[in-house]
């Protein structure tokens, strides 16, 4: 696992675990999409560095680093044509899970409906925070497990663009 | 709120596939919603309540729930996403961050 990969996911734990009692919004909603942004970011290290190769110079590295998308990322990893394998399904399954809830976390200041139906006028609860922290260690996982061929053909779907 | 046939399918054979993860007494209750999600495409949103005080899934456990509902899910030929929370009795929720009237 990346080292930054590895970190985040420390940071994510930290700041879910950091209030005494009752959590504070701001910690849990950090917690969540620092989860996020941890698998995300090791999407982005993997068509990296299987499309151009961690010994190459930044200004080939950084573009493809930085030629994933979010949206469309999510839309790649659950078509039946890429996730033809129980991890590479799961991979998608838990990516999809955790950019809603980050998008949840970062951009919107309601209780979420589901929540709301329980009265409870939180986004999250702490138990979620780390279900999510852990469901996206599971996703680094399955990420770093995968056969070399696999992860180069995720590089090439997440970054190359198909003509309609 | 009514829901359309295709909707009643999907919460029978997500409920059905959720079910068969855990032992009976584990779950108290599953909501399962027509819902979108951030970016406007139908989705479900379902939430697991869970029967003992503050018990804590795994996100194994969640990738599994979300894996199961969503191979069930195609397999009637409905592509939306299942959005899986798991809530128990006493869940340590955030602070509520609304000003004071």
């Amino acid at each position: 696992m990346w080292s930054l990969v590895a970190h985040q996911l420390e940071n994510a734990r930290a700041l879910a675990a950091l209030d005494k009692g009752r959590p504070r919004q701001a910690s849990l909603r950090r917690a969540v999409s620092t989860a996020y942004y941890a698998l995300f970011q090791a999407l982005c290290e993997t068509c990296a560095a299987e499309l151009v190769g961690w010994d190459k110079p930044w200004e080939s590295f950084t573009p493809i680093f930085r030629a994933v998308e979010h949206g469309r990322a999510a839309q790649t990893l659950l078509q039946r044509n890429l996730a033809t394998t129980p991890d590479l399904q799961r991979l998608g399954f838990a990516f999809n899970e955790l950019q809603s809830t980050r998008e949840w976390a970062d951009y919107n200041p309601e209780p979420r409906p589901k929540l709301d139906a329980t009265k409870n006028a939180s986004p999250f609860t702490r138990s979620e925070a780390l279900t999510l922290i852990e469901l996206a260690e599971e996703a680094v996982g399955i990420l770093d497990r995968l056969e070399n061929s696999e992860r180069l053909k995720l590089a090439t779907r997440l970054v190359a663009r198909t003509r309609n | 709120m009514t829901l359309s046939r295709k909707d009643q399918d999907a919460v029978e054979v997500v409920k059905t596939a959720i079910l068969a993860l855990f032992e009976p007494k584990t779950i108290d209750h599953i909501d399962v919603l027509p819902a979108e999600n951030q970016t406007g495409e139908p989705a479900l949103s379902v939430t697991v309540f869970l029967s003992v005080p503050q018990e804590r899934m795994s996100g194994a456990q969640l990738l599994d729930t979300i894996a199961a509902a969503a191979t069930a899910l195609r397999e009637i030929e409905d592509y939306r996403f299942p959005y899986v929370t798991f809530l128990a009795p006493e869940d340590e929720s955030a602070e509520d961050t609304r000003p004071a009237a």
